[in-house]
């Protein structure tokens, strides 16, 4: 694990292999040893950077006015010092907000945007009082004990037939959550609403999504197509919500096929 | 190439067509190259069609396949669950007009719905908006 100083934060980061920057932002149960399978077959290809964002992994936890728009900056300054100037942004759920708000803060930054299941922020993706409920079981979940914690998200994360040594893995990364980082990027995602920035991303843009997804729902993906000009649509029949654990290969193909063509 | 008729009053069409489902797994310019190859070799050989889908991510590639064939028939199809409440007519008239442009092209021969909705592949007005 290597570490940055950002915003007075010693930010832990992932880096394989060389080329062409490619950023993997992580899920809000998750850090960055959910790329596990991209760490290694993206790095062929590109410099692969899969960092903890602040609340999450061997990252510190952010203060408490930590808003998505400072884990952007964040991320900002650990591209600058681990990537250079310009990088594929993929970003999964919550990462995927994160990689719009980042886009929208640092446009210049982004060579491409590649958003894996997940949403224009609850709010502006999901139907009331569905993002208000998520959020308040958030905040109540926030304090359970580890293996309570896994219990009840674990199985929303995937799809029909998950490997049992998927299942493990992510379990292991999930149940070393962090209570403080949990609360706040839940937060940050059921307030969000990026449906003013999606017509106006004016990068290359690849959707990537399990049909099988219940927490991020394909018609999402529809709704993200539709609003986002020239968007492109993957769906990964079978997978859940972290297709790229469930089906690494499929979920490779189109990433390395997407980002080396743009 | 055999021919056959489409339907009990649709064209003549080959009784082999491609799918193209598979074309948008790879999106590397050579895998898209070569999906584009094996269509036009396709319909060198006599095949008038090819079938796609909203999901498939291969519609844009089946569009530049077809650049200069404009007797070669194309099919697409609407997948409801990418549409909140499914197949609603303003949403069915929404995936045509979207899959037009996707494709490149002034029309689709024929509009399918990948899998029943539930909830209203049966109704009226949903066939309605298919015509």
């Amino acid at each position: 694990m290597l570490y940055a100083e950002v915003k007075g934060l010693s930010v832990a980061y992932q880096r394989t292999g060389e080329g062409p920057a490619l950023a993997l932002l992580h899920g809000f149960t998750q850090d960055s040893r959910v790329w596990r399978p991209q760490l290694e077959s993206l790095s062929e290809l590109f410099t692969v950077i899969a960092w903890d964002a602040p609340g999450a992994g061997q990252s510190p936890d952010p203060p408490e006015a930590f808003r998505i728009s400072d884990w952007a900056d964040c991320l900002a300054g650990l591209l600058g010092v681990a990537a250079g100037d310009r990088a594929h942004i993929v970003g999964l759920s919550w990462g995927g907000l994160l990689a719009q708000e980042f886009y929208r803060r640092h446009p210049r930054r982004v060579r491409s945007l590649v958003l894996v299941d997940t949403y224009a922020g609850w709010k502006g993706s999901l139907p009331e009082p569905i993002p208000e409920d998520r959020l308040a079981a958030c905040l109540r979940d926030a304090s359970l004990p580890p293996e309570e914690f896994v219990s009840r998200y674990l199985p929303g994360m995937f799809g029909e037939s998950p490997a049992p040594e998927v299942l493990e893995e992510l379990a292991g990364i999930m149940s070393e959550f962090h209570p403080i980082g949990f609360r706040l990027m839940a937060t940050a995602l059921a307030r969000a609403d990026t449906r003013d920035l999606l017509p106006t991303i004016q990068v290359p843009t690849l959707l990537v999504w399990g049909d099988a997804d219940t927490r991020s729902p394909i018609a999402i993906a529809g709704q993200l197509r539709d609003a986002i000009p020239d968007a492109r649509l993957v769906v990964i029949p079978g997978a859940g919500h972290v297709s790229n654990l469930e089906a690494p290969d499929r979920f490779d193909a189109a990433v390395r096929g997407f980002c080396s063509s743009v | 190439m055999r021919t056959k008729r489409l339907g009990w009053e649709g064209p003549e069409v080959s009784v082999i067509g491609f799918g193209a489902r598979e074309a948008g797994v790879d999106l590397t310019v050579e895998a898209q190259n070569q999906s584009i190859r094996a269509m036009q070799a396709g319909f060198d050989g006599g095949m008038t069609w090819v079938d796609t889908a909203d999901v498939y991510d291969s519609e844009p590639i089946v569009g530049r396949a077809l650049v200069g064939r404009p007797q070669t028939r194309v099919f697409t199809k609407v997948y409801h669950r990418l549409y909140e409440h499914g197949l609603t007519p303003p949403n069915i008239r929404r995936a045509a007009q979207a899959s037009i442009r996707r494709i490149g092209r002034d029309i689709i021969d024929l509009f399918l719905v990948l899998e029943p909705d539930p909830g209203r592949a049966a109704r009226p007005e949903t066939l309605d908006a298919l015509r």
